[in-house]
This record gives C-alpha cells, sequence and structure tokens, in this order.
C-alpha cells in the first residue's frame, strides 16, 4: 500500500520540476536575446529583423 | 467550332513573355500576346524622344551563350535576327580619390589595371580568375549540352544530363565555398585594398541586393565581364523585336494598349482575360509576365486566393527599384570615353548606402551617390541624332521617401545628380544637356505598372529563389503559368529567358489536359 501511495507522488513532483528547468533556462535565452538585440546598433538590428521576418514568412511562399 | 478564341493568351510582352510566345507558336497553339503600352519589351525596351533612343531596364547582353540555346530551340539562327557587338573597354571607372580606369576586357591588361592602384592585389586577382573560370567552364559546358525538344526541358533526367559534366569536379569546391558566403565576404577574401574591393564588389547592384545579403556566386558576374559583355545593333530592344519577329512568324498575334483588367476564372481555372474596356478574350490557358503580386492580388483578385498565399504575396520583398534620368546631349563628349561609365564613393560610403539611406527612405546627397552611367550611342550611334549622344545615368534610391514625394523632387534631384556627374565626371555636361527626363521608382511604378518600380522583380535572396519564388504553374489556379522576373532563376534578360522557356515547357506538358 505505501509502495502505490509514494510512486505517484515521487514522479510527479520529479516531473514538474523538470519542466521548470526548462522554462527557466529558455527565459534566460530569451531575456539574454532581448539584452543582446538592444546592444547591436541599428544596422545589425535591421538585419536581424529582416532575417527574422524572412525566416517566418518564406514557408507560406512554398504555396504560390 | 473552336471553344476558345485562343490557346493560350500571354499578359505582357516583356522577354519572358514574347520567349513563350515564340515558343508556343512554334509549337503550333494559337497565341495572342496583350501589351498594356504601346512598345514591347517591359523592362528591355527604349523609347524615342525626338531621336534619342536610351535603353529602359536592360543595358547590356550578359551570358549571350544562353541567348543561342533560345535559338536552338526555335531551330532558328540567331545571327539572322541580332547582331551583337563586344562591349571593350567594359567599364569607365571613377573612384571617389579621383582615380579614372578604363576596365578592359582582357584578363592580363585587367591585371595591369590592379598592379596600377594596388600591386598587392594582383596575385588575388589571378585566383579570383581561377576559381571564376573554374565555374565558367561548367556554365559552357552545361550550354554545349544540344537542347532536348521543348517538351523534354524540364524533365528531371534533362536537368540531370545537362548538369551532369566533368567539370562539375574542380568547380564543386569553388561553388561550394561561394554559395556559403556573402559577395563582400568573398570579394574580401582575393583583394586587400578597397578600392579594387570596390571594383569587384559592386555589380551586386545587377542583381538589386547589398553585397552583405548578396550570395558570393555573384562575384563571377565581374568575371563574365572579362568574358564579354555586348551590345545589341539598335540598343536592347532588338532582343524583344528579334521574339516578337518569330513569333508572328510562326503565326502569333500581339495587341497594344490593351491592359488586362482581370483574368477570368471558371472553375478554378485560368480561362481568358477581361480587357479593361469590358472586351472578354477566352483562351485555354493564360501566361502572366507581369509582376506576381500584380498578377495574384489584382489580376486574379485576392478574392480568389487562399489566405496562406495572399499572405505569402503581399509579405514577398520586391527588389530595389532602379531610378533612372535619360540625357539627351547637344554634342558629343569627348569624356565619355566607355558604354558604361560607373562613379563610385569611398567603400564604406557604399556599404552605408543601404542602412543609413535606403532603409530609412532618405536620399543622399548626389556627390555621396554612385551611379551607372550608360551611352547607348557609343556602340550604335543611331541611337541618338546624328553628331549627339544618349545617355541613361542609374542610381540607387528607396522606393518611399520619408520627407518627400518623389513627384515633387524628380527634376531637382535630376539636375543635382547632373551637376554631381559634371564634377565627377563629365566636365560641361549641364550646358550640353538638350533633353532630360527622370524616371523616378514612382514614374517606372506607372509605366511599366511594375509594383514599387523594381526592375528585378522579387528579391533575389535565398529566401525568394527556388521553391520559395512563385512557381511556373500557378500552385493556386489552373492553367495560370507565370514568366519573368518574378520566376525563377530572377532578373536579368537571359535568366526571364530561361523562365519563357521553363513556362512554356510546362505548359505544352500539361495542354492535353488543360
Amino acid at each position: 500500500m505505501s509502495k502505490k501511495k509514494s510512486t505517484p507522488e515521487e514522479v510527479i513532483p520529479g516531473k514538474k520540476s523538470h519542466w521548470k528547468r526548462k522554462l527557466f533556462v529558455l527565459a534566460l535565452f530569451a531575456l539574454a536575446g532581448y539584452y543582446y538585440g538592444f546592444q547591436l546598433d541599428e544596422e545589425k538590428r535591421n538585419r536581424v529583423n529582416k532575417l527574422l521576418f524572412e525566416g517566418r514568412e518564406m514557408w507560406f511562399r512554398l504555396f504560390v | 467550332m473552336a471553344r476558345y478564341e485562343y490557346d493560350v493568351v500571354i499578359i505582357g510582352s516583356g522577354v519572358g513573355g514574347l520567349t513563350s510566345a515564340a515558343l508556343l507558336s512554334k509549337e503550333g497553339l494559337k497565341v495572342l500576346v496583350l501589351e498594356q503600352s504601346d512598345r514591347i519589351g517591359g523592362c528591355c525596351s527604349n523609347y524615342n524622344h525626338n531621336g534619342f533612343q536610351p535603353d529602359v531596364g536592360a543595358v547590356f547582353v550578359i551570358g549571350h551563350e544562353m541567348y543561342y540555346k533560345l535559338f536552338e530551340l526555335l531551330d532558328l539562327r540567331l545571327e539572322d535576327y541580332l547582331d551583337y557587338s563586344l562591349i571593350d573597354p567594359v567599364y569607365d571607372t571613377i573612384l571617389d580619390d579621383g582615380t579614372r580606369v578604363l576596365l578592359p576586357r582582357d584578363i592580363d591588361e585587367m591585371a595591369e589595371v590592379v598592379r596600377s592602384i594596388a600591386p598587392g592585389d594582383v596575385d588575388g586577382y589571378y585566383r579570383y580568375c581561377d576559381d571564376m573560370k573554374k565555374i565558367f567552364d561548367l556554365y559552357l559546358s552545361v550550354l554545349s549540352v544540344p537542347m532536348p525538344a521543348l517538351r523534354d526541358v524540364t524533365k528531371l533526367s534533362n536537368v540531370i544530363k545537362m548538369i551532369a559534366r566533368t567539370e562539375q569536379l574542380p568547380a564543386l569546391p569553388v561553388n561550394m565555398w561561394l554559395s556559403t558566403r556573402t559577395l563582400d565576404k568573398v570579394v574580401d577574401s582575393y583583394f586587400k585594398d578597397d578600392r579594387i574591393r570596390l571594383m569587384f564588389g559592386w555589380e551586386n547592384l545587377y542583381a538589386a541586393l547589398p553585397a552583405h545579403r548578396c550570395t558570393g556566386m555573384l562575384s563571377n558576374i565581374t568575371y563574365m565581364g572579362r568574358m564579354g559583355y555586348y551590345y545589341p545593333k539598335g540598343g536592347m530592344i532588338s532582343i524583344p523585336k528579334a521574339l516578337r519577329k518569330i513569333m508572328e512568324r510562326f503565326g502569333g498575334e500581339i495587341r497594344f494598349s490593351s491592359a488586362v483588367e482581370k483574368i477570368v476564372i471558371k472553375d478554378g481555372r485560368a480561362r481568358g482575360v477581361r480587357l479593361e474596356g469590358g472586351e472578354e478574350i477566352s483562351a485555354k490557358a493564360v501566361v502572366s509576365n507581369v509582376h506576381s503580386r500584380t498578377t495574384y492580388l489584382d489580376l486574379v483578385g485576392e478574392e480568389n486566393l487562399p489566405w496562406v498565399a495572399r499572405r505569402a504575396v503581399k509579405n514577398q520583398p520586391c527588389s530595389i527599384p532602379a531610378p533612372t534620368f535619360y540625357i539627351g546631349l547637344k554634342e558629343k563628349m569627348d569624356s565619355v570615353r566607355a558604354h558604361f561609365t560607373v562613379l563610385l564613393n569611398g567603400r564604406d560610403k557604399f556599404d552605408n548606402l543601404w542602412h543609413e539611406y535606403y532603409d530609412k527612405g532618405l536620399l543622399y546627397r548626389p556627390d555621396d551617390g554612385a551611379f551607372l552611367v550608360s551611352c547607348a550611342s557609343h556602340d550604335d550611334p543611331d541611337l541618338a541624332p546624328e553628331g549627339k549622344q544618349v545617355l541613361s545615368a542609374i542610381y540607387i534610391a528607396p522606393y518611399k521617401l520619408k520627407y518627400h514625394q518623389w513627384d515633387d523632387i524628380a527634376d531637382e534631384w535630376a539636375w543635382d545628380c547632373i551637376d554631381s556627374l559634371e564634377k565627377r565626371a563629365f566636365p560641361g555636361l549641364r550646358s550640353n544637356v538638350e533633353w532630360m527626363d527622370s524616371v523616378t521608382p514612382t514614374e517606372l511604378e506607372r509605366r511599366l505598372k511594375l509594383p514599387e518600380g523594381a526592375f528585378f522583380g522579387l528579391e533575389m535572396s535565398g529566401s525568394n529563389m527556388g521553391p520559395f519564388r512563385p512557381n511556373y504553374r500557378s500552385r493556386i489556379v489552373d492553367s495560370l503559368y507565370l514568366t519573368g522576373q518574378c520566376t525563377n532563376p530572377g532578373g536579368g534578360v537571359p535568366l526571364v529567358m530561361l523562365s519563357g522557356i521553363a513556362a512554356s515547357s510546362m505548359l505544352v506538358n500539361d495542354w492535353p489536359s488543360l
């Protein structure tokens, strides 16, 4: 009985913390990217923006 | 009784449209070309003002070997229709430090020019020539393969047969190296002197992209100048004129002043066109040689597009415009020493044109600008009245200005540029001007119905090429085919011809099921 009760209690908190860690790392990367983006000069920022725009939109062009 | 008035209606008489018209007429189809203006050629045309006949759009022939392939498909001899002369020297180049050099076609003579400016770059120049020669040899080898029948041109087995050449092996490492770098990086790797780097790195403008966004493959263009730029007798319009003649010889027809308002779509298929006056012309298939944005948003109509296609077409960037001012001179000028005069500013200034001015919608001072001045009458005196000269000055400027309207400043800006040209290249130019026509990006848009005045159609960057460029066979409307600079391989007369060949080949293959 005790084993049956303890198994889910041990696994679920473990899973939750795993996702939390992932989210935390992602948030850190996002913050770093945001910070990095603000450090770029205007020209480089324009280039990055253009690349991001093209990277997003190019896939729609496959249907034309 | 025939169900359709024509087999194929072609919208636009640019090089792509006329190539398709000639090929399809030869295949026995009943073809009608509709042209909105009173002149053929589109972006490879000219116009006549009191005997001054400047080129509009394309200004020289590059890769003329490809033209022979088209004539091979047509079973005709190119020499019977076109007469080319070699452009040599290729450019009269003027740099911002006052250096002015004629760039010869010959490789060794060109090496002497490099030596006179930057002796340390001669080795790099020969290294550049060796690498580019490998690609050029491959190009010639591919073109040496006999052309199959039109319907077989686009078959995968034939394409593989054409490109599977032994010359691929030496060219492969160079091709891989070039294709993974931008043009500015490639040029920098061969040359150390900024002036030489600029001389070998500005022709990306023919692809309408800044060097930092342009594939290194385009460094080959400068080498092709060494292999020969040509100019047809009668001006660039001789090319569409030849195609029109061939089309008419095979029974094709052309109608001028016939602007198309809509492509008629029935059951999801393009079945003809409606002209602006309301007249409807029925056809089994439609080939559009107009800009893909115009084709889909205006002629097909947004209401007929799925949202994915609507979004794709609206957000696909146009290439840069090529605003030009045309000048008729009262007298010939000795300072016009070559067919092309290139005025370049410092390399920093040239690179800055893009992010300091172009991207921000600003106009630079003409003295800081770069110009390509083409003198059509240099190689064909008949293109200007006797004793006179005609010039076209092409420059870089954004379509939308932040603080001005192009229509308000067109002439004032052109005269400022003329003053700058006088100071930098042609003494006495302003007082020698008999006639001037300033064709801004908005004026280009009006005259040629080109969205944003973009001569090269859509941008020729990686995300707008290959499968990301509008397909020859429309994926949205059946029986609709596209040709021209908005399809693969992109802008430039020989490339547009290839698109005309590919679209026609697909149409001929599809014909039984249309």
